[in-house]
């Protein structure tokens, strides 16, 4: 088990190492709109323009992240409850430094992308929400990625990733949860800055790692 | 001998173990109805964001369809960790571990053997787990997985060469089965019990041990001619399958507010999602 736990973990940040996209169905805007997301960020991270400067990559490519994700969702998914005693203020402060974390996660990853395929096999609309299923072909074993998708404005962002039956928010709501328990909103917030600031620097010296 | 009385011993521990957890899983079971996804969509309070109205922001509600819906029909039922102090402890012990010795042996492992031969080693070791796999199907009266399992097995070992080529997926298209005896005691309604971490081998629950300990005699471990040939085996296993993940499981360590939280949740939904397939 010590074995299946890593490999479970590993799935969640491959989520954008993507090179290239297949759509095997008869798909909607929805799976059109990550899609051309997903190509975006692969263009940027092959892009030889970047090659030697990578803090130009980093800002074109949490451009294409920052267009794509609700972080105003992800956060109010994973305070839950405690979204609502806090103030407009803490609101704002509380997405900005989460919205630093959720960010830097994605695009290190993308960096170090690996010659992968995704698979997009289906799409599940409800009213403004969207499910797409999708699948990343490792060499070593495929790995199930399913967006769940909000229609904000008429523009389809992701609220959540759900990687082998594990859902990142729900996985952040735990971390919020258990140290609101202990420790106060104030805390909480001391640690997501101290995170935030921690990852800024990785910045300048990510590379592509070998598989 | 030795090892088989060793593994008895330990066997019997657990199962002391899990009367305990049994216990405390029982007491709590009421409570473990209640969800973590708790909080109410339809609370209006809840259903708007507020962060910048002075744009007129609109925002869908914060509901989910999707936990209601197929593949996520029942959400994951909370995971108690009554022995909270103990866990942290041996998670920091294991983490440390983990960063100074596994991180960087798998990091050599990785530049020094080649992708393909990891994949064949991690298909010999894999395929070596098909009486698990073949048993704990059974074991859930699902006859698809434990033929598949069976078939690949007997495809794996004879033309795949001992099991080092996945020929039954490449060119006869059977997919693996991920089964073990924990996953069939969930599968029997058994509660997971509290959170445990065990010493060295990382996150599990009381109702996991004891499919570990069950999985164990089905295991390679135990009939390796020598403690020395098994235990080797084992090591290698687990670096090899380390190899794969190394980058992966440090990106996901560095992203993390509470890490121990993290893994505990990260491997509870995960093993719920195996029980559900």
């Amino acid at each position: 088990m010590g074995a299946t736990y890593f490999q479970l973990r590993l799935s969640l940040f491959v989520v954008i190492a993507i090179l290239s996209a297949n759509v095997s169905f008869a798909s909607t805007e929805v799976t059109g709109e990550l899609k051309a997301t997903v190509d975006k960020a692969i263009s940027i991270v092959t892009d030889k323009k970047y090659k030697d400067d990578k803090k130009s990559r980093r800002k074109a490519l949490r451009e294409v992240i920052d267009s794509r994700f609700s972080y105003e969702q992800m956060a109010m998914r994973s305070l839950a409850q405690d979204w609502n005693d806090r103030t407009l203020e803490e609101k704002k402060h509380f997405v900005e430094l989460f919205s630093k974390l959720l960010e830097s996660t994605y695009a290190s990853r993308i960096e170090s992308y690996r010659d992968e395929k995704i698979n997009f096999i289906d799409e599940d609309i409800t009213g403004n929400h969207a499910l797409v299923r999708s699948q990343i072909e490792r060499k070593n074993g495929n790995i199930a990625v399913d967006y769940k998708l909000v229609n904000i404005n008429g523009k389809w962002l992701i609220y959540d990733f759900v990687i082998e039956g594990v859902s990142m928010i729900r996985n952040y709501r735990t971390q919020f949860v258990s140290i609101l328990q202990k420790e106060s909103y104030a805390g909480l917030v001391k640690m997501l800055a101290a995170k935030a600031e921690e990852i800024e620097p990785a910045t300048d010296d990510t590379k592509p790692s070998a598989p | 001998m030795l090892i088989l009385s060793v593994k008895r011993k330990v066997l019997h521990s657990f199962l002391f173990i899990f009367l305990l957890g049994y216990c405390f899983s029982t007491t709590t079971q009421a409570e473990s109805e209640q969800i973590l996804d708790e909080f109410d969509p339809n609370d209006p309070a809840v259903g708007h964001i507020l962060i910048q109205p002075e744009n007129e922001v609109k925002v869908a509600d914060l509901s989910d369809p999707f936990l209601d819906d197929d593949p996520y029909k029942s959400s994951v039922p909370e995971l108690k960790d009554p022995f909270e102090s103990y866990n942290r402890f041996m998670h920091k012990i294991n983490d440390k571990i983990y960063t100074n010795v596994v991180d960087p042996v798998a990091r050599k492992y990785r530049d020094w053997v080649n992708e393909d031969i990891r994949i064949s080693i991690g298909n010999f070791f894999n395929n070596l787990t098909s009486p698990r796999k073949i048993l704990s199907s059974l074991a859930q009266g699902n006859l698809d997985k434990t033929a598949r399992a069976l078939g690949r097995v007997i495809i794996n070992t004879t033309i795949g060469i001992g099991g080092f080529f996945d020929v039954a997926e490449k060119h006869f298209h059977i997919e693996d089965v991920n089964e073990d005896f924990g996953q069939a005691l969930g599968y029997h309604k058994v509660p997971s019990g509290p959170y445990f971490v065990i010493p060295f081998l990382g996150p599990s629950t009381i109702r996991d041990i004891v499919g570990r300990a069950a999985d164990t005699v089905t295991s390679f471990m135990i009939y390796s001619p020598s403690f020395a040939i098994g235990s080797g085996a084992f090591v290698t296993d687990k670096v090899n399958n380390t190899s794969f993940i190394v980058d992966d499981v440090k990106s996901l360590d560095e992203n993390t507010v509470d890490k121990y939280e993290s893994i505990r949740d990260f491997y509870h939904q995960y093993r719920e999602e195996l029980i559900r397939k």
